[in-house]
């Protein structure tokens, strides 16, 4: 009798054997990438946003958001735990797919892939949609126009400022780190289609001798 | 591989809920301080009191120069904010208080940066045009003294204008 079994679930041993061929490529270039954008974050924003000469700046990462105020740094609580979340989260992820992307046809690949793959999307989208909501709080409430992307100058409210029309400029721009992590989401769902393609590429056929009777 | 997927699990929930909870635990007798830091309390307490505004005293006499056509008056700053403020310019009109006639400008003759309970000297220069020496000719040439306003000043402070 013959039988095949697929790299990974050796039935005979337990033991299996990896070729770089069996590699998932594009989970390997995805954690590659996370790992690095968890690293560059905590140096580099993905988004910042500076008020005047520098009188006020953000940068804000998942990983990493401070402020600072006429050359004073300083943190929110809340937001440095979120982002230390954010930081463990992706280092979690990124190692899942490295060791996932040498094992794609392990029992356990399937749920380190599931576990990584759709983090860093999470991560951009959850980070998009803070930023939206941040400036549509400062529109709300101090009815200044914040721009995601790009240079504006505004007109404090009149309230605000005891009858000056006092203009602040404004720019606002996504650095480099935020598309790298674009990049990294992007290789990592890829990663997830080609997980199918992989672990039937990888099969190996082990034939056995059925003893005859 | 369900204890696989029962440790990812887990991972996830701890490293989702103990920052935040950390965090809370440390503020729970201030969560005001969770959302606003010490810092920032300190300048924005400092901001709204209003008990403390810049000073400007002009200093010594105004210095002509006819040939050129401008005043030079030294004014003392004294910053009271609890950050560095650098002046960048100052620009204005000088208009006859009487006939809104435009007689010259004001500008500031170089940016000035002023440090935590500094005071500077800024220097600012007034520049009158032919076209006033004219009006006050025409008006004003009996009167010992005319009255101008500024009209349209904008400081420029930390990129900030007002």
């Amino acid at each position: 009798m013959r039988f095949q079994t697929q790299c990974g679930r050796n039935r005979d041993d337990g033991k299996v054997s990896t070729s770089l061929a069996g590699v998932n490529w594009f989970g390997f270039a995805g954690a590659i990438l996370m790992l690095m954008v968890a690293a560059v974050s905590l140096l580099q924003p993905w988004w910042q946003l500076t008020v005047g000469d520098g009188l006020l700046q953000a940068n804000v990462s998942p990983v990493n958001t401070n402020f600072s105020f006429a050359d004073k740094a300083f943190t929110i609580p809340f937001v440095w735990a979120l982002n230390i979340s954010s930081l463990l989260m992706f280092i979690a992820a990124g190692v899942a797919m490295l060791v996932y992307s040498f094992a794609p046809a392990k029992s356990y690949g399937k749920h380190l892939l599931g576990f990584s793959y759709m983090k860093p999307l999470y991560t951009l989208i959850f980070f998009i949609i803070g930023l939206i909501a941040a400036t549509v709080i400062a529109q709300i409430l101090a009815g200044i126009t914040v721009p995601l992307t790009g240079a504006t100058t505004a007109t404090l409210p009149r309230n605000m400022t005891e009858g000056a029309t006092v203009s602040v400029p404004i720019t606002a721009a996504f650095q480099w780190p935020f598309w790298l992590a674009v990049v990294a989401a992007g290789l990592c769902i890829a990663a997830r289609f080609y997980h199918k393609r992989i672990s039937q590429a990888q099969s190996v056929s082990v034939i056995t001798e059925t003893p005859k009777a | 591989m369900d204890k696989v997927r029962l440790l990812l699990i887990l991972l996830s929930v701890t490293i989702t809920v103990a920052p935040t909870t950390g965090v809370v635990l440390m503020h729970k007798d201030n969560l005001h301080g969770m959302f606003i830091p010490p810092e920032m309390e300190g300048i924005q307490k400092k901001l709204s009191d209003g008990s403390e505004q810049p000073m400007l005293t002009p200093v010594g006499e105004p210095k002509y120069n006819l040939s050129a056509r401008t005043v030079t008056q030294l004014i003392e700053f004294k910053n009271p904010f609890p950050f560095d403020l650098k002046v960048n310019s100052i620009k204005a009109d000088v208009e006859c208080a009487v006939h809104d006639f435009r007689l010259g400008a004001v500008s500031l003759k170089e940016p000035v940066r002023v440090g935590v309970n500094e005071t500077k000297i800024l220097t600012v220069i007034i520049t009158w045009t032919t076209a006033a020496e004219s009006h006050l000719e025409a008006a004003h040439a009996s009167e010992d003294t005319v009255t101008a306003n500024l009209a349209g000043l904008t400081v420029d402070v930390n990129g900030v204008q007002i």
